[in-house]
This record gives C-alpha cells, sequence and structure tokens, in this order.
C-alpha cells in the first residue's frame, strides 16, 4: 500500500495565489520603482525631522525655565496675579501665605523666591546669576525630587550654596567647596547639582537664611511663590478652587503643570522664537511639498498613457485619483518612520552632548500629522494631469 | 465609385446616425467628421480604413463612448450612449467595452496576469474570480506561461497580446481596436489580427477596428472606407483568410 501522504503541489499553488487579494496599482508601482520616490520619501522625511528637531530644542530650552516648577513636591502653587512666567517673578504679598495656610486642607506651606545676584568665581569670573532660595528642612516640598536628600542636607549650613554641573565652566568652580561671592558676600559651593541648566546665566540654589543673609537690607522678607502641600487624600482641584476665592486679587492658585505650561507658552510667543519656528515649519512644509509634488507628477506623467487606457475600460476617475492618493499616504507614513529613527539619533546626540531637548507625545504626533499633510498636499498637486487624461487623445 | 454592402436586416449593435465632429486649433475649425452613417453588426469584425486624418480614429472615438461627438447619435447595445451622464457613459464602458490601443500601455510595475486583473477589479468581481478570468485571458491569447512576468520581460507581440487579454478578460459585447498592429511585425501582426477575427466570431462580440494596416484587410469581415470625415465605400469580405484561429474558443 502507498501510504497517502503531501497534498499535490498544484493546489497549494493555487491556493496561495489566491490569496494574495487586490491588485494595489499604488503599492506595486511604489515598490518597483522605488528609486523615483525615494526622493519624495527623503524630502517627507527631512521636512518632519526639520520640525521635530526644532520642537524637542524649543521644548528643552523653554523647559529649562520650569525645571524647578516641575522637580518640586508643592500640589498647588500661589503665584502673583500678573506673572506671565515662572521665571519673571514678582513679589507677593506677605498675607498670602498665611490665607493659604488657614485652609484645613493645607498641611504645609513654603515660600520661594527668586533674584538676580552678581557671581564672582574663586578666580574672579563674574556671571549674572539667579539665585533661587527655597526651604531645606527635612520634607521640603521646594527642593527638587530628582536631586539626592544629601544635598539638601549640604544646603542647611548658612552660606552654603549649589551649582550645576553645566554651568561650572560659566562660573569657574572648580571643586566642591570652593569658596565664591555672590553680590559681595561669601559663599562656599556646598554640592553639585544636575539638570539646571539655564538658557542664560547660571541657577545658584541657597536656603532661604542664605539668601536673607546675601540680600541682607535688600531683602524685605516677602516671597515671590508659595507652595502649599495638601493633607493625603485631598482633592487638589477643590482646594485650588476654594483658595483661588480665597485669594481673590492677591494671588492666583495654580497646578504644577498649569504654572510650567503657562512659562514655556509665553516664552513660545513672547520670544519671538514662536514665530521663528513657525516660519520654519512653514518653509519645511513648502520644501517637502514642492519636492514629494514634483516626484508624483512625474510618476503621473510617466504613466499618463496607462492611466487613460484604464480610463477607457471604464475605471472612473476618482479610482485612478484614489491611487495617486495612497501612493501620497504610503510615502506620508515611510517618510515619518523614517523621520521617527533619525530623530531618535539626534535626539540621542543632543542629549549626549548635553544639549536640552524635550520631546513629547503631542509634538510627535504634530510631527506626524504634518509628514502627512505634507504628502497628501503633494499628492492633491500632482493629480492635475491625471484629472485632464482625455482617453480619446490615446487615438490619435 | 461607392458600392455599397448589402445592408443586413439586423438593426447592428453598434449604430452611428449622422455623427459630426469638428475640431479647433486656434482660429481655425476643421471638420473632421461630416455626418457620418454606420452599423455595425455583433459575431464579425469591421474594419475601418482610410488615410492619415480621414477621421477614422475620431469615428471610432465617439462611436466607443471616449469622444463626445458634436451632432448625431450613438446608439450602442441599445441605448442612446451620448444622452447619458458622463459616469454612466464610464460605466456603459467598464461593463461593455474593450479596447486595444497602438501603444501597448501597459503598466511597468504590473506582471501579465496583474495587467488584466486590474481593470476587472473595478467591475465588481471577487480578487479571485478576477485572476481566474485573467488566468482563462491570456490562456486565450497564448500566453498562459508567460503570466507572472513584467512588460519588461515580453517582446512587442507579447505585449499586445497582454493588451488583447485585458480587453478581452471581462468578456464585452463591443471590442475596440486603435492600429492594434501598427507596431508589431508581419507574424505578430498576423496573430494579433486573427485573434481580433476570432473573438467577435467565438463570442458574437462586435468588433471594430481602426487600422491603415492592409495587412489587416484580409483578416476582416468587413471593410469600411473613409476619406475626409465621410464613408467613401462599404465592403463585405468573403474570402477572409484566417485558417488559424489561436486558441481563443477557450475563452467562453
Amino acid at each position: 500500500m502507498r501510504p497517502l501522504t503531501s497534498p499535490p503541489a498544484a493546489d497549494h499553488n493555487v491556493k496561495e495565489r489566491a490569496d494574495t487579494g487586490r491588485v494595489s496599482l499604488a503599492r506595486r508601482t511604489l515598490l518597483y520603482e522605488w528609486r523615483r520616490y525615494l526622493a519624495a520619501l527623503l524630502a517627507v522625511a527631512f521636512s518632519g525631522l526639520l520640525v521635530l528637531v526644532q520642537i524637542a530644542l524649543l521644548l528643552g530650552m523653554f523647559r529649562t525655565t520650569t525645571t524647578v516648577v516641575e522637580n518640586a513636591a508643592a500640589d498647588l502653587w500661589l503665584v502673583e496675579p500678573t506673572v506671565a512666567s515662572f521665571d519673571l517673578a514678582r513679589e507677593l504679598s506677605p498675607r498670602a501665605e498665611n490665607r493659604a495656610r488657614a485652609h484645613p486642607a493645607v498641611q504645609r506651606t513654603e515660600r520661594l523666591a527668586l533674584a538676580f545676584a552678581d557671581w564672582r568665581g574663586p578666580q574672579g569670573a563674574r556671571v549674572a546669576i539667579t539665585l533661587v532660595a527655597l526651604d531645606v528642612s527635612p520634607g521640603s516640598l521646594a527642593f527638587p525630587r530628582s536631586l539626592p536628600d544629601k544635598l539638601r542636607e549640604a544646603l542647611q549650613p548658612a552660606g552654603t550654596v549649589l551649582v550645576d554641573q553645566a554651568d561650572l565652566n560659566k562660573l569657574g568652580v572648580q571643586y566642591v567647596r570652593d569658596g565664591a561671592e555672590i553680590d559681595g558676600r561669601r559663599v562656599q559651593v556646598a554640592g553639585v547639582t544636575t539638570g539646571f541648566r539655564a538658557i542664560g546665566g547660571a541657577m545658584v540654589f541657597v536656603s532661604e537664611a542664605t539668601y536673607r543673609e546675601i540680600r541682607g537690607g535688600a531683602s524685605r522678607d516677602t516671597p515671590h511663590y508659595v507652595l502649599a502641600g495638601l493633607a493625603p487624600g485631598q482633592d487638589v482641584a477643590a482646594v485650588r478652587q476654594e483658595l483661588s476665592e480665597i485669594g481673590g486679587s492677591l494671588f492666583r492658585v495654580m497646578t504644577p503643570d498649569e504654572l510650567a505650561s503657562m512659562s514655556q507658552l509665553y516664552w513660545l510667543l513672547e520670544s519671538g522664537t514662536g514665530i521663528g519656528f513657525l516660519f520654519s515649519t512653514v518653509l519645511g512644509l513648502l520644501v517637502g511639498v514642492a519636492i514629494t509634488s514634483q516626484t508624483l507628477r512625474a510618476a503621473v506623467l510617466s504613466s499618463l498613457r496607462e492611466y487613460a487606457t484604464l480610463r477607457a475600460l471604464g475605471v472612473p476617475l476618482p479610482a485612478l485619483r484614489a491611487v495617486v492618493l495612497e501612493q501620497a499616504t504610503w510615502i506620508g507614513a515611510a517618510g515619518f518612520a523614517v523621520t521617527a529613527l533619525a530623530t531618535v539619533l539626534v535626539v540621542g546626540i543632543a542629549i549626549s552632548a548635553g544639549v536640552a531637548v524635550a520631546v513629547t507625545w503631542w509634538a510627535v504626533l504634530g510631527t506626524a500629522l504634518f509628514s502627512m499633510l505634507v504628502s497628501i498636499v503633494s499628492g492633491l498637486m500632482s493629480l492635475g494631469p491625471l484629472l485632464r487624461t482625455e482617453p480619446a487623445e490615446l487615438l490619435r | 465609385m461607392i458600392k455599397r454592402a448589402a445592408t443586413p436586416s439586423a438593426p447592428g449593435s453598434l449604430l452611428a446616425s449622422g455623427v459630426t465632429r469638428s475640431f479647433t486649433s486656434g482660429s481655425i475649425t476643421t471638420r473632421v467628421l461630416g455626418g457620418v452613417d454606420l452599423a455595425v453588426q455583433p459575431g464579425e469584425m469591421t474594419l475601418i480604413v482610410g488615410p492619415s486624418g480621414s477621421g477614422k480614429s475620431t469615428l471610432l472615438a465617439v462611436m466607443s463612448g471616449l469622444l463626445r461627438p458634436d451632432g448625431g447619435t450613438v446608439h450602442a447595445l441599445g441605448c442612446d450612449l451620448w444622452k447619458q451622464p458622463p459616469d454612466a457613459i464610464d460605466r456603459f464602458r467598464l461593463e461593455h467595452c474593450g479596447f486595444v490601443f497602438q501603444g501597448f500601455n501597459l503598466f511597468p510595475a504590473l506582471t501579465a496576469a496583474e495587467q488584466v486583473v486590474l481593470p476587472l477589479q473595478y467591475t465588481g468581481l471577487s480578487s479571485g474570480a478576477a485572476r481566474a478570468r485573467a488566468e482563462e485571458a491570456l490562456a486565450a491569447v497564448g500566453l498562459r506561461d508567460k503570466a507572472a512576468l513584467y512588460p519588461l520581460a515580453l517582446s512587442g507581440g507579447e505585449k499586445q497580446r497582454v493588451a488583447v487579454a485585458r480587453a478581452i478578460a471581462k468578456k464585452p459585447q463591443l471590442l475596440f481596436a486603435d492600429e492594434p498592429t501598427s507596431a508589431l511585425d508581419k507574424e505578430n501582426g498576423a496573430n494579433v489580427a486573427r485573434l481580433l477575427h476570432a473573438i467577435a466570431h467565438a463570442q458574437g462580440a462586435t468588433v471594430l477596428c481602426v487600422s491603415h494596416d492592409p495587412r489587416l484587410i484580409t483578416h476582416a469581415d468587413r471593410v469600411v472606407r473613409i476619406e475626409d470625415g465621410v464613408l467613401t465605400s462599404d465592403e463585405r469580405n468573403t474570402a477572409v483568410t484566417n485558417p488559424d484561429p489561436l486558441v481563443v474558443p477557450e475563452l467562453n
């Protein structure tokens, strides 16, 4: 007896061929003539990269103004009502802290002050700095959560400061315990922070006591911000609402996210960089569309007789339009994939070089939409010759 | 002297009456068709011949629903073609018309089988059925073994046979061919001509062909001459030399 084994090969082939489904002219052409479409794909990818890296750099830069806010443990911030950005602080009314403390849900309040000051380094380097004066007692809300508690303790002795790793050269600091002067008062570097690079100048952390010592008579002992920590289980939104009503015109109550967003948006719009960004994004859009639409248009033109033949055979015009737009969509998707890979690379290099960059999900999503916009607009712009196709012209 | 073929009593599947058409280029208007009446019968191959510029291609374009005439009517399969809105004319061509052009007009990125499947997909056939039809049509033009080849790997004659397969795969009742043999050598030209003749006879299709290629005349059942936009003769070809109808009858 012969065993009945494997099915006939022919049957298998037929089944496989039937399963391949519809012929997609768009995809088959893209794959077959990939060299032709490569220019379009790279144009989309680079215009996307231009946009995403710019957003990352801008966000990175503006985030440096709010790192203190984002790293603090406070649930709510009391802010002088006319303040537009965290770094442009204004003095709060001395009554603000008492009012906040009177609220039963508030467990702890702290004051925080910012001041511009003059730094004179160990070798005489002079730098304009921003002093950040904060509560350094145990359980501090203001002291950055990103830093070890040891550094908080190092700030407790009067006359000590923390400087950032990124500013050491600028400040002329080589060793911990180097001496320096701020506004003519002697201070000692007690430790080095990381992640608090400032756009201009440098950020220097001090305790409230040291701050008063440095400012001397200039200090009116009024804070710029009051930080509030709520008792566990409190509804932050409800307390925020109640404190706002109590505050009236004395102060605004903001969550850390609100304060950070407001500050970043302020810089984006007020500094002119936002307009610059918009300008170069539009430029990227134009360059991307110019190259991509020309590539697609050339591809349409080279297949015009074939498209016209399909028209003659009764294939409706919208179906042919869909072929070009499908091609554009694939180019957009593939272009964005290249953008994403290149961004990982560029951001990686930037981070290892200590450049402040920040990539957010909405920036990535926005860039993906931008890439699709570039390719779809290009697809629409390349439809012209196709729409003018007259199958009767094949008969000349 | 104009010889008239005995007009068959059947009204014909494709009727042009009083068709006129002019083209304007700048300030000059040229009358290309000057009131043409023509009844084309199913089950035979009708050939329109004439010198270049005689209006034969324009007549084909008007009768196939590709070019709107200035005047006159075209009845195709009982439908007053140019009374229909544009998308209905598209649909009519999709359902009933096949076309073969002088240039083969094949997409370089598609295999022979895919060239044939592509227009079938728009007729509402499932992809499985479309592939089966394409296989059948390619077999009918003798290209069963070349279904997986791209145009780059096909000879001129093979490309035109793929184009014929693309035109006949949907089993059209009307098949139009414009200079289908002029880009081909003698043998391939004769093959394609026999193919068109066989399709008319085996399937009862109405085959209307336009050419100035005298080699085609021997394959046509009826030869209509046109000059300066007017029909000048209409002859029935009694001795059609069609010894080898390839394999077309398979297509039924």
